[in-house]
Order: structure tokens, then C-alpha cells, then sequence
């Protein structure tokens, strides 16, 4: 484990390209990166310049074309799938900007899916559930299905989905994306809070206003890191 | 009229979009269509056509049975004239039997399958010679029977179709015969003989009462009767019944007590056999159409599926329900026409294979054709199949909420099941393949075990051919042992030849009389007096059929030149009649007991010989010397190393250098006799289990299209458990369990099926129990691998899913 303050993401010259059908899409070059355990980082650019891209591999859902990125002090690349996989499980906590819950599942059990394959027991997966349901305010829609619910009480719920899990890092691709304004803030407002509490969390969205509740905001353009902005004070 | 040919205009457009869903569905819908089709010519034409007589409804089969003869198929002469003269019910009784004379004028003597008729037995059936004159009453005497009715086939054959032969003579059996007529080329015997041919002439039956053969207990005849208008079969099959109990009470020295008569309707005593057999066929074909016709309708779900969108559109542009609905009918509808083509395609080749390879002893198999009745049932199959197919994706695809269809809703969800139509049919599709498979391995089994049966005798390298003597030389019976001795003696000194010997009858042939067996120390009342399957044999005939010896001894050469009678029994007929005794040395007589006839000494006891077929139990068995009891129509039996061609050859020389008036027929290894036999069951079992092979077939089709389905739609789903931590394994593990849970509850209700149909199973299974438990185990075992398999490739596909596909957001 590192220390309270220490480096919990490094970034090195990390590169994307995709080949498709001949053509080549540089969607990431040389990004520097480093981001400290109990920050609120967001990433912001217009369509297109790679935003998603950096965030999937981030979160070990894509891996680099180049460059290193050590997470946690361990180097990713030399990772198996099914340790990426883990790893996913375990330390980092996705929130989709189309909350993804799952339409067959009820919301207690959507919210307990990470722990379940990680072979929790049911009675800790019982508690953890209710503390991360209880936190986004939503312990009084266990049994509902998630088309009984509006979409921010859907995205409450992904959210919920995401820490249940002590995650050492929160994902989120424009959470508010698919969320009115209202509803948007709220979901912001969950993240601010679970920030004050110390989760450490990386956020992409384009919505200048969303990206200033974050610390720092890295400002992405063609595939590359054109500006980085500090928040002074944010949640003093 | 106009929307129709639109609809009609579109369907076929769309299904030339998708010419992968389209082939795929009109192969399946044409396999399960042609199967059906083909089965239902060889139905229709043995069993759904009325027999070729006149009024066949009202014709009925007669049989004389008694508390020992309970399945009986002979009446004698005397009981039929008893049954004449008081029944009201019975228009008038006809009788029959087989003949085989022997033909002397070509360069071969040569045996003729034929039948000799009482005079009243054509004109019952409405049956007219095309040519000449019928059998006159004045014809069928004892004196007068030596005329005959030649069959179409037989006169074209053998006299070029001449119509001059009318009025000549033919030599049968060494004695003229006047051909009276021919018989009409549509005309179809009631039976054949047990070689399997049809009968080729036909002689006057010529019995008065006065004949010993025709003695009310002389039961070696066959009976058709024709009912009194207005009797019905209950009817008369009342009367007959207290008719027979009369007799018996009047003529207590004739008839056995419990007497009774067996009537049934002459076409199922006719197919009795191939009945069951034949519509197990049909319902195994009805079975695998079912399937065929859920695959289809689970590609058209999927479709309809996927024109969600579409038909919401139209919803929304004004088309009601009912055009919704039409408009995806047709479509199925045009799917099952094309299917139902290449059904009957299929049919015409079926059919012809299955004339090809089906056995002669399912009457009038050749009969069968693809007609108008058969094209008729395959419209109408096809179109059941259609409405069957289309009805559900359509009624399925016209409920879609047209709001719901035209919002990007539902959205933010994945996962969200829409197979629950199309798991049932997996359900279904597996219960009923698992019925067809539990039905075919039972066949299988029943095959392997009739086949595996130890005959009784070592049937490797052993030869067998058939001989008459005919003609007044040998109304001597000297003469005819003789001849007999002569010849075994004289194949005896043939290169390579180990032993020789002749019966009256080859085993699978049957038993050509059943006498009762009387006790020299024990008077056993008539009744309880055990009756046995007699066989007249050559000293040689153990040893050449390789027949073990039990105890005691064999019959020698001196006990055949010696006078006094000796007999062998089986050791089933031994155990039987002397249970707790030897019965080596204790004194019988086969027939009635005659105090003043010599007793003949049980000198050995042979082991059971399956003598009705391998699949028949095996029945009480006495042996008599052929020089005691001399026969003129011998089977010989020759164990050696030598090829059957040789042995024909050498036998047919040895045979006719004594006489060239010999008849030889049959010569077959007595393998291929034993293969002949099984050709029914081999039949049934082959058809049934490509039956129940193609239901697996479709069925893992099945599991695999629903499953390939389910997997891609829950594409998002997988990936956004696997960005959540799912591995790989975990994914498999669920969507394996989906699959597996579609098949235990298909294995479920088709254990259940399979267990109550079982019954109609019974008939056809040999040494195995319609439920056989190990049977079914096993048969639910691979049909659990088979669709495991089928769910092989769409799992490894959902595991390749990339959970890049959970960021995605389109
Ligand atoms: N799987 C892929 N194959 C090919 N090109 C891709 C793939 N994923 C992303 N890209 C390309 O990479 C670039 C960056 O895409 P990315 O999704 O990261 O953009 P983004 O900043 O998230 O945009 P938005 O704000 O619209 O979500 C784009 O040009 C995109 O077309
Ligand atoms: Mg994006």
C-alpha cells in the first residue's frame, strides 16, 4: 500500500492508436501523467479528442499501443487478462455515462455484482450493499428493477455500483451525460462528497461547469494533454 | 387482393435480403416436411388405401383357437363346413392355402409359389379373371381341382402374355393342370407365401368331407369370411363364438374344450404386423416436424426482433394490427410453401429409397407413390407449418408498444431478457428429441440384442438348400428315404464337406406341426396333454447344424436303418414333461395315443433351437428319424468350407443325376437366412433412429440459434460484468447455466414424454423394457452433450467479449 498522499497512477509517453481498415487513429500521444491517491481529477476536450480513450485505459479495460503506466507502483503491461480482471474488480469502480445497470437484476443485486465475483461472502455483501446503497440514498429501492427507476436515481444506483466495492479509484465517463441538470448536480454532488471522504476519482466530462468541481482538470485536445488547471480550494 | 400481392412482393423481397435465414429455414422446414411425406406415401398406400376387394370393410379373417392355441391362424375343412351351415351372421367362408408345386418342362425343374382357393373364394374378394373362366363349383373336388388361374405377372413371364394358353395344360408336380384363366394385373393377393413371392397360379383348393385332411382337428387351412349385410363384426364374432362352444359341447371328440373362434377385420389381420411399426414411423416424422417448425419460428422471433423498429414504424404510419400480422405471415408462410417444394423433392427420392430397402413382408410396399393424396397432405402440412411458425413471431412482433419502439428508452438498460418465447421452444425441441432419441437407442438395443440371440445351433459355414421329391415313384415312403439316404451320402464324399443332414423344417421357418405329446406311463387327460413343435431329421442334422448335445445320445445310422422308433427331445420339452426326472429312456408318441403303434425311446436330449426367428422365444421341440417318418420336401443343411455358389453347383448335380425332376430352391448361407429374418426390424430401427438422429440434429440447431442470439444480445451485458470484475470463466459459467437450464428442463419433459409413451413402444422391443432405466440414462446423457455442444460456440463467443463495449454509447 502507499502512503496516504503518495503516486497512485503514473503515466508514461502512453500512446493509443487504432488500426481500422487502413486508417490509423492516433486517439492518445505521449501523455504524462501522474495522479496523486485522494484526488478529484477531471478530464476535459471536446468530441473526439480521446477522453474515453484515456479513461478505458485507465481503467485497464484497453491497454497502450506505448508508453508504460504503472498503477498502484505495478506496472500494467506485464498483466494477465484475467489479473487485469481482477484488478478491475478490486481497486477500480466504473460509473458509465449510460449507467449500465443490468435490466434483469434488481437493484440490490446490481450493486452487489462486483463482490460477487470476487467470492465476498453473502452476509459482507449484504452490508456493503446496504452502506453504498444507504450513501447514494437509494436503500429504499432494493427490490426494484432498474426501469422502475428515474435515470438519476439509475446513475444513484451505478454510483452505488461503483464503491461498493472500497475501490482505490472511481471512473466515471460523463456521468451526467444521459442526466438533466438537476439530476446532474446531484450526481456531482454524490461525487464531491465521496471526494471529501477521501475516494480518489477521475472524471471525463465536457461540461466546463462538472469539471470545476474537480482539483485538477487536464484538458485534452487530439489525442494530446494541452493545458492542466488547479483548483486552489476546492472542498476546503 | 391488391394488399396480398403486395405483401406477397415484400415478403419475397425480404427474404432475398437474408438468403442465409432464408435457406437455413427452408432446409429445416424441408427435411421435417419430406420426412413426413415420405412416411405418409408408404401410409397411405399400406395402410390409409382400402384393401383392393370389393366392400374390404366387410371382409374378416377366421381362426379356429383353443385354451392351448390361444394367437391362432388355421381352420380346418370340417369346422368351417360346421361354421357354413349355422352361421347367420357370415355370408359365405372361403378358404385357402399355400401351394408350392414344382414345374418340370424347362431345363431347371423349378418351384411355383401358388395358392390353392376354394371355387367361392375369388368371387367374395369381387375378384374376375381378366381372361378365360373362374373357378367353377364343379372344379373344387377332390377329383376335378386340377385347374389353375395363372397370375398376370406369371403369364407374362412365363408364356409371353400369349392368350392361347388358355385351355393348355401346365405340368405341376408332374401332373396336368388346365389353365382356366388369367387373373387381372391390378389384382393383389391376400397374403403371400413365407418366401416372401407373390403367388404365380392358382389351383382349386379340391376338398369334400370325405378327405382325412379335411377332419374337424385338421387345422392347417387359412379363412376369410365375408359379413351378412347389416352384421357387424361384433355381430358375428358372437355368433361364431357360441358356435364354437355348441360344437364343442356336440362334438366333444373333435373339438377341445374352449373353443373358440378369432375374427378380425381382414386388413388388420392383413398388416397387423407393420401397423404399429408404420405409425411409430409417422408419429416419429410428426415429431421431427415439430422440431423443424420451432427452429423456424425461433429464426422468425429473432427476425421479428430485429424489425422491432420496423413494424413500430408502420404501427405509427397508420398499418393496423391485423395488416401487421398478415404481412410477417406471408412471409412464414412463403418460407414453408418453399419448404414444403423441396419437402416433396425429398419425398420422391425417400420414397424410392424406402421401396428400395424396405422388406417384403410389408404388404404392398411397392405400392407406394407419391400421389394427389400425398401431395394434398404435404399443402396441407405446409401450411399448418407455416401459420405454426409464423403465428407467434407475428402476434409477438404486431404488440410492440409503438411509443415505446420509437424512444431511445430502455437505453441505459442491458440485458433485459427477450427470449422467453424462444426458451420454451429450446424446451420443447429438447423434450421431443430426447423422446425420438430414448425411442431410437431403445430400437438399437433391441436390434443389437434380437441379433446377439445364441440361436442354438452355429449358423458360420453352414449351407442350406431345399428339395421336393414329386411324382408317383415316390408314393413309396422307402423309396423316398432312399433317395434321402442316397443323397446325404453321396454330399458326405464332397471335398471339404464336414457333415450333412436334413429336417422338414429350418430353424426361423417355424414349425410345420404341432403334435400333442402323450406319456407311455402316464395318461394325461386330453387338455393338460403338452403339445410340441415337431421336426422329422437325418442322424447328420445335429452335428451339422452344430446343435449340442445335452444327454443321452444322438440318433445313429443303425436307429435309421432300424425299425424301432427313437426320438430326441429339447431340453425345454424335457423340463417341461419331466421335471424332476430323467427323461432319457421313458416312451412317447407325437399325435394321439395309440396303445397298439410302437413307443419311441427318448435316447437324447439337444439344446433349444430358436426356431420361429431369434426374436421368438424358443418352443417346446420334438426330433423324429426321417426314415421313420418319411417327407418329400426336405431341407438340406451342410456345414463345410466351401463357398454357397460350389455347394449349389455340386448339390444340383448329385440331386438331379438321381432324378432330374428335383426342384431345388432357395440355396442360401444360413447367415444371410438369419439377416433376412431381422429385415423388418432392421427397417423400423434404421428408419427410426435417422429420425431420431435428425431431431438431435435440429434440436442443437436449435439450442445453438437461441443461444448465438442470447449471447448477442446480451453482448453489452457480458461487457459491462467483465469491466465489473466478471472473468472469463465467470461469464462462461452463465451463460453455460442458461443453456443447461434450457436443457435440463427439455431433458425433464422428455423423460417424462419418453416414460409415457413407452407403451406404444412395447411391441417393437426385443430383451428390453420400454423403460429401460440404463437405456434412458444414457440416452440423457448424450442428448445433455449434444446440447452442450450446440451452446459450445456462443459461449466461447461471449467470452471473447471485449468490456470495452461497457463505455461504448450509442
Ligand atoms: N475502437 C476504436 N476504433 C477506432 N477508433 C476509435 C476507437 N475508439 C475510439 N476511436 C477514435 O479515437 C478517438 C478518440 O475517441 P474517444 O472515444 O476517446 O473520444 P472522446 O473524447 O471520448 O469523445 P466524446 O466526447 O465524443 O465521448 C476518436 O477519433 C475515435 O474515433
Ligand atoms: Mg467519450
Amino acid at each position: 500500500m502507499v502512503e496516504a498522499n503518495g503516486t497512485l497512477i503514473k503515466m508514461e509517453g502512453v500512446k493509443k492508436v487504432f488500426y481500422t481498415d487502413e486508417v490509423e487513429t492516433h486517439a492518445l500521444e505521449e501523455i504524462h501523467l501522474e495522479i496523486k491517491r485522494g484526488t478529484y481529477i477531471s478530464i476535459a476536450g471536446p468530441s473526439g479528442c480521446g477522453k474515453s480513450t484515456l479513461l478505458s485505459i485507465l481503467g485497464l479495460l484497453d491497454s497502450p499501443t506505448d508508453g508504460n503506466y504503472w498503477l498502484n507502483g505495478q506496472p500494467v503491461a506485464k498483466l494477465t487478462i484475467s489479473e487485469r480482471t481482477r484488478i478491475r474488480n478490486r481497486e477500480i469502480g466504473f460509473i458509465f455515462q449510460a449507467f449500465n445497470l443490468i435490466g434483469d437484476l434488481t437493484v440490490y443485486e446490481n450493486v452487489e455484482l462486483p463482490l460477487t465475483y470476487r467470492g465476498t461472502s453473502a452476509a459482507e455483501r449484504k452490508q456493503k450493499v446496504q452502506q453504498a446503497l444507504e450513501r447514494v440514498g437509494m436503500a429504499h429501492r432494493l427490490r426494484h428493477y432498474p426501469s422502475q427507476l428515474s435515470g438519476g436515481q439509475q446513475q444513484r444506483v451505478a454510483v452505488a455500483r461503483a464503491l461498493v466495492g472500497d475501490p482505490l479509484i472511481l471512473m466515471a465517463d460523463e456521468p451526467t451525460g444521459n442526466l438533466d441538470s438537476k439530476n446532474g448536480e446531484a450526481v456531482m454532488e454524490l461525487l464531491r462528497d465521496l471526494h471529501r471522504n477521501g475516494a480518489t476519482i477521475c472524471m471525463v466530462t465536457h461540461d466546463q461547469r462538472y469539471a470545476n468541481f474537480a482539483e485538477r482538470t487536464i484538458h485534452l485536445f487530439d489525442g494530446r494533454i494541452v493545458e492542466e488547471t488547479q483548483e486552489a480550494e476546492v472542498g476546503a | 387482393m391488391q394488399t396480398l400481392w403486395q405483401d406477397l412482393h415484400y415478403g419475397v423481397r425480404m427474404l432475398g435480403k437474408s438468403p442465409t435465414f432464408t435457406v437455413v429455414a427452408v432446409v429445416t422446414l424441408a427435411l421435417g416436411i419430406g420426412a413426413n411425406t415420405a412416411l405418409f406415401s408408404v401410409v397411405n398406400a399400406v395402410l390409409l388405401n382400402s384393401l383392393p376387394y370389393h366392400q374390404p370393410n366387410r371382409l374378416v379373417a377366421l381362426a379356429e383357437g383353443d385354451r392351448e392355441t390361444s394367437d391362432p391362424s388355421k381352420v380346418s375343412y370340417g369346422a368351417a363346413a360346421d361354421w357354413k351351415a349355422r352361421s347367420r351372421a357370415l355370408q359365405s367362408i372361403a378358404l385357402y392355402q399355400e401351394w408350392t408345386p414344382t414345374w418340370t418342362e424347362g431345363s431347371a425343374p423349378e418351384i411355383v409359389y401358388g395358392f390353392r382357393v376354394t371355387q367361392d373364394f375369388f368371387p367374395m374378394l369381387g375378384v374376375e379373371p381378366a381372361m378365360g373362366r373362374a373357378i367353377l363349383p364343379e372344379d373344387d373336388r377332390p377329383d376335378r381341382w386340377h385347374i389353375v388361374l395363372l397370375s398376370h405377372a406369371y403369364w407374362v413371364r412365363r408364356f409371353a402374355a400369349n392368350p392361347k394358353v388358355i385351355g393348355t395344360n401346365i405340368i405341376l408336380d408332374q401332373v396336368p393342370f388346365q389353365i382356366v384363366g388369367v387373373l387381372p394385373e391390378s389384382f393383389q393377393p391376400l397374403s403371400f407365401s413365407d418366401a416372401g413371392s407373390p403367388p404365380e397360379v392358382w389351383a382349386a383348393l379340391g376338398y369334400d368331407l370325405s378327405l382325412p385332411d379335411a377332419c374337424r382337428s385338421c387345422q392347417h387351412l387359412q379363412a376369410v369370411a365375408r359379413l351378412q349385410d347389416g352384421a357387424s363384426v361384433e355381430q358375428a364374432r358372437a355368433e361364431m363364438n357360441s358356435i364354437a362352444t355348441e360344437l364343442a359341447r356336440e362334438f366333444p371328440k373333435d373339438y377341445p374344450p374352449e373353443s373358440f373362434v378369432k375374427m378380425t377385420p381382414l386388413r388388420e389381420s392383413w398388416y397387423g404386423r407393420v401397423q404399429s411399426a408404420l405409425w411409430m414411423l409417422l408419429g416419429a416424422t410428426v415429431v421431427v416436424l415439430l422440431i423443424a417448425c420451432a427452429n423456424v419460428a425461433s429464426l422468425l422471433l429473432a427476425r421479428a426482433a430485429s424489425k422491432q423498429r420496423e413494424v413500430a414504424l408502420r404501427a405509427a404510419l397508420g398499418a393496423s394490427r391485423l395488416r401487421i400480422v398478415r404481412q410477417l405471415l406471408t412471409e412464414s408462410a412463403l418460407v414453408s410453401v418453399l419448404g414444403g417444394i423441396g419437402g416433396i423433392f425429398l419425398a420422391f427420392w425417400g420414397t424410392k429409397l424406402l421401396i428400395l430397402w424396405g422388406p417384403q413382408q410389408i404388404p404392398r410396399l411397392s405400392d407406394v407413390q407419391v400421389n394427389s393424396w400425398v401431395l394434398i397432405f404435404t399443402l396441407f402440412v405446409s401450411l399448418a407449418t407455416g401459420i405454426l411458425t409464423g403465428l407467434a413471431p407475428a402476434l409477438q412482433a404486431a404488440q410492440v408498444d409503438q411509443r415505446e419502439a420509437l424512444q431511445q428508452t430502455s437505453r441505459s438498460l442491458v440485458g433485459v431478457s427477450r427470449c422467453g418465447f424462444r426458451s420454451l421452444l429450446v424446451v420443447a425441441q429438447v423434450a421431443c428429441a430426447f423422446v425420438l432419441a430414448a425411442g431410437s437407442a431403445l430400437l438399437l438395443k433391441s436390434f443389437v440384442r434380437a441379433m446377439d440371440v445364441t440361436p442354438g445351433f452355429d449358423a458360420q459355414r453352414l449351407y442350406t438348400t431345399n428339395f421336393a421329391l414329386i411324382g408317383p415313384k415316390y408314393e413309396d415312403p422307402q423309396a423316398v428315404v432312399r433317395f434321402e439316404r442316397e443323397v446325404l451320402e453321396r454330399i458326405r464324399l464332397l471335398p471339404g464337406i464336414e457333415s450333412a443332414g436334413i429336417t422338414s423344417v429350418l430353424p426361423t421357418g417355424g414349425g410345420l406341426d404341432r403334435a400333442g405329446l402323450q406319456v407311455q406311463d402316464r395318461l394325461i387327460p386330453p387338455p393338460q396333454v403338452p403339445s410340441v413343435d415337431r421336426y422329422e431329421v437325418s442322424p447328420d442334422y445335429f452335428p451339422a447344424m452344430g446343435m449340442p448335445l445335452k444327454r443321452g445320445r444322438l440318433f445313429t445310422e443303425a436307429d435309421a436303418a432300424g425299425a424301432s422308433p427313437v426320438a430326441i427331445l429339447s431340453e425345454k420339452t424335457a423340463r417341461e414333461v419331466w421335471p424332476n426326472e430323467d427323461a432319457i429312456g421313458k416312451r412317447i408318441q407325437l399325435g394321439g395315443r395309440h396303445e397298439d403303434r410302437p413307443w419311441a425311446e427318448i435316447v437324447g436330449i439337444v439344446g433349444d433351437v430358436h426356431q420361429y426367428g431369434l426374436d421368438s422365444p424358443t418352443t417346446p421341440q420334438a426330433y423324429l428319424l426321417y426314415s421313420h417318418h418319411p417327407f418329400l420336401r426336405p431341407c438340406l443343411v451342410i456345414r463345410s468350407g466351401v463357398n454357397a455358389r460350389t455347394l449349389t453347383r455340386e448339390t444340383e448335380s448329385i440331386l438331379w443325376s438321381l432324378d432330374k425332376n428335383v426342384p431345388v430352391w432357395n440355396p442360401a448361407m444360413m447367415e444371410e437366412i438369419l439377416a433376412t429374418s431381422f429385415s423388418r426390424r432392421r427397417f423400423t430401427t434404421a428408419l427410426f433412429s435417422g429420425f431420431g438422429f435428425l431431431a438431435l440434429l435440429l434440436a442443437a440447431t436449435g439450442i445453438y440459434g437461441v443461444m448465438s442470439s442470447q449471447v448477442a444480445q446480451r453482448t453489452g451485458e457480458i461487457g459491462i460484468r467483465m469491466a465489473l470484475g466478471a472473468q472469463r470463466s465467470d461469464v462462461l459459467r452463465m451463460i453455460l447455466d442458461g443453456g443447461a437450464r434450457l436443457t435440463a428442463s427439455g431433458l425433464f419433459l422428455g423423460f417424462a414424454g419418453a416414460v409415457s409413451l413407452s407403451s406404444l413402444l412395447r411391441s417393437q422391443l426385443y430383451g428390453i423394457g420400454p423403460n429401460d432405466p440404463l437405456t434412458l440414462c444414457e440416452v440423457l446423457l448424450v442428448v445433455a452433450l449434444v446440447a452442450l455442444a450446440a451452446c459450445f460456440i456462443p459461449t466461447r463467443r461471449a467470452t471473447r467479449v471485449d468490456p470495452l463495449v461497457a463505455l461504448r454509447y450509442e
